[in-house]
């Protein structure tokens, strides 16, 4: 028996992972699903590290130390911070792999395991970006491949024939066109209209019109993650925030719709784009199988919002949202990574 | 002299690798070794002050040095060993299948072979040596970036304790073992030193526990008594060991008492007689005056000794109670070092929240099932996919060898 079927026979943990500016998720073939907000923070100085007791921190209890912490969102736009040169790409390099290497752990491999690993990255990742993320996951996996988060989704729902996937992250939204073979350059686009861009509207409007109000974006994301709403009758948001030190209630419902709507337009017109520049014969088909995915495709009515304005803008239109909104893309790199042949993920290991 | 870079062997005949070569390699390596438990050490190697060797002697006579040692280093390793250099002259070396013992001799190899080395410097003869970190792992396994860190700690120890040594780092299993077999051992001295007090504290008169001051009182010696300059004994002989009691003398009872308790011997008062009977002697007839004389000067020598060794019996009794204060303290700190080095290994514990993990449903690579859905259409998806990933690779190599 050679060394490798050795090896096979200690197991093979197959992983997808969706590696997103806001959460990273992963599913296993041990069953596990986690998820963990893209956040990693390493304690200041002795004094941080005595107290908090660990030499890095994750997720939202990296948000809840940042004062403590040097704290990183090493992803930007679904791609590693810096690694096209600008910034502390060093420290948002390690911060990347800490993350790949920590949601890597709580899908608890074994130590005797293989562990075979489909990380979906943007449709539109430069090759840079894409060294980053294989360099990143290269310390924790034995072997890894890279696929297109739209193309992960879909191939997760088994809906590969002329179909539009939506896929809404926290940095990007990758817009995918999908006709039965594998998506090329010209069947995807990405824009950076999505989570973020909605935070950062929706701050902007408070700005303008409760300029007395104190916030940070940190408060504003946890406000968009509980009322996020397109819908013209959504219930009335009212929240808090200080003034001069005082909590004080404001109505900011208006603010909150108009900053979700912002995404919807640009959302709509890519996918003109894709659907104008296909055969004619399927346009109506791609219409009517518009996949909506990603964190973002969590807000409320949003697919409604899209069929009609698909309907304005396109003619019609016809979306689906998935059910797993947070696991979508992680499902489906799974997925792809079971159906990877053996001799695939040996030549790349 | 060398033209081989510091930072990058791999372009040079040396065939190190790069810093990053080295850490990836050595990390599969350090990882495969923990999934098939053999031991592996790691070694980071300094040559010692080669800093100032730069300075003084330029950058030709650091890297004449740095070959030097690096040729050492393959001389006493194996071909399947990983060697690399890391910065500022560091070198790194992971030897697989090598446990502590093999370790620590190949460390000692590497430090006699460096001291052999002499370089030439113009008319000068320049010597040099190295500190090693050695750190083996443990049969808990910790991640490579905290077993890189012990090395490191370890030549740090090294290099400030002087250099031309290694120090070996252990794990924290084998810490905690030899802490406590340090205190095992020192607590079973220290039941005896106890028992070795009690004795010396019962052989004291009661309330006798402190000297105030040294005493040393001499035994007196023949001569003192005789005339004739103790020509009747031999000088050698203790003269406090003399016979001096008259078999049928019956000692007073404070006498029965420091008899028991050791303080005086009971050959002492023969001893005594013997001692200044010739000098009552000489002075004549044997008077009950002259008997009760030599009786009180009898009784005089016996307090005076006894005195003098209760005082010396007293001072070791003080000086072996520090010696066991001290061993306790020893001790205590010891048991404190053990107490805290067992918390570290908790804290450490719940940290790394040790998980054996949750086993895959699959033992061997799935590929796609021919019966399922657009199996075909998958197939090339998937045939697609790995050659754009097989692309991006080659891709990247390309710009990594462009950039060099």
């Amino acid at each position: 028996m050679s060394e490798l079927e050795e090896e096979k026979d200690q197991g093979v943990l197959y992983l997808g992972i969706d590696l997103g500016t806001s959460r990273t998720s992963v599913s296993a073939s041990n069953g596990v699903r986690e998820t963990v907000a893209s956040y990693v923070g390493y304690p200041k100085d002795v004094v941080a590290r005595k107290l908090l007791q660990r030499d890095v921190l994750f997720g939202d209890d990296a948000i809840k130390h940042r004062l403590s912490l040097e704290f990183y969102r090493p992803l930007e736009h679904g791609v590693i911070k810096g690694s096209d040169g600008a910034g502390d790409h060093a420290g948002n390099e390690r911060a990347a792999q800490d993350l790949i290497a920590e949601i890597i752990r709580r899908a608890r491999p074994r130590k005797d395991e293989l562990v075979y690993a489909v990380i979906g990255a943007p449709a539109q990742a430069s090759i840079t970006n894409k060294e980053a993320i294989l360099e990143a996951a290269r310390e924790t996996v034995d072997s890894v491949m890279l696929c297109s988060e739209p193309f992960a989704v879909a191939y997760g729902l088994d809906m590969l024939d002329d179909v539009l996937v939506i896929d809404i992250g926290a940095g990007t939204t990758d817009l995918c066109r999908m006709h039965g073979t594998m998506p090329e350059e010209s069947d995807q686009i990405t824009i950076t209209y999505a989570g973020d861009h909605v935070d950062n509207t929706l701050a902007k409007k408070l700005t303008d019109s409760i300029p007395e109000a104190q916030f940070s974006i940190q408060m504003i994301k946890q406000l968009k993650e509980r009322y996020a709403s397109v819908s013209e009758g959504m219930a009335r948001v009212v929240t808090e925030f200080p003034v001069q030190g005082k909590p004080t209630e404001f109505d900011v419902t208006e603010q909150m719709r108009e900053s979700c709507l912002s995404i919807v337009d640009p959302i709509v017109e890519g996918l003109g784009r894709l659907i104008s520049t296909f055969d004619p014969e399927f346009q109506q088909r791609l219409k009517d199988r518009v996949l909506l995915a990603g964190g973002g495709s969590m807000i409320r009515e949003l697919d409604t919002m899209i069929e009609k304005r698909m309907q304005e803008m396109l003619g019609s239109g016809k979306v689906v949202r998935i059910e797993e909104p947070i696991y979508g893309g992680a499902n489906g790199a799974l997925k792809i990574a079971h159906d990877m042949p053996a001799e695939y993920w040996e030549k790349l290991a | 002299m060398s033209g081989f870079p510091t930072a990058n062997f791999s372009d040079s005949a040396q065939g190190l690798f790069t810093a990053d070569e080295i850490r990836s390699l050595m990390r599969i390596e350090y990882e495969r070794a923990a999934r098939y438990d053999y031991a592996v050490a790691l070694m980071l190697i300094d040559v010692d002050r080669i800093e100032y060797l730069h300075d003084l002697y330029g950058y030709e006579s650091k890297e004449e040095i740095l070959q030097a040692i690096i040729q050492l280093l393959r001389g006493v390793t194996r071909a399947s060993d990983f060697l690399g250099c890391m910065n500022e002259g560091k070198l790194m070396a992971l030897f697989p299948h090598t446990g502590q013992e093999a370790g620590m001799a190949l460390a000692e190899r590497l430090l006699v072979g460096s001291r052999r080395l002499k370089f030439e410097s113009g008319t000068r003869t320049l010597r040099t040596t190295l500190s090693i970190g050695l750190v083996i792992a443990t049969a808990e396994p910790v991640p490579w970036e905290d077993f890189v860190e012990t090395a490191d700690h370890a030549l740090a120890y090294a290099i400030d304790s002087g250099g031309d040594r290694y120090v070996m780092r252990e794990g924290a299993e084998e810490l905690l073992d030899r802490l406590r077999a340090d205190i095992e051992e020192e607590e079973a001295a220290l039941a005896l030193e106890h028992e070795r007090l009690d004795r010396m504290r019962s052989a004291l008169p009661h309330g006798k526990e402190v000297v105030q001051k040294s005493v040393h009182i001499r035994p007196p010696e023949p001569e003192d008594f005789d005339p004739t300059g103790g020509a009747h004994r031999d000088r050698d002989e203790d003269a406090s060991r003399g016979t001096l009691r008259f078999p049928d003398q019956v000692p007073s009872p404070e006498e029965a008492e420091m008899e028991a308790k050791g303080a005086i011997d009971p050959e002492d008062r023969e001893r005594f007689f013997e001692l200044v009977g010739p000098i009552f002697q000489s002075l004549g007839a044997r008077t009950p005056e002259i008997q009760s004389t030599m009786d009180k000067t009898v009784e005089l020598l016996m307090q005076t000794v006894s005195m003098a060794r209760e005082e010396v019996l007293a001072e070791q009794t003080e000086s072996h109670a520090n010696a066991v204060t001290q061993l306790e303290r020893r001790v205590s700190k010891l048991k404190q070092a053990l107490a805290a080095a067992e918390d570290e290994v908790r804290r450490v514990a719940a940290m790394k929240e040790v998980d054996p993990g949750l086993a895959s449903i699959y033992r061997s690579v799935q590929g796609l099932d021919d019966g399922a859905d657009n199996a075909s259409a998958k197939r090339e998806m998937l045939s697609v996919l790995f050659e754009a990933n097989v692309k991006l690779r080659e891709d990247i190599k390309g710009k990594e060898k462009k950039k060099d």
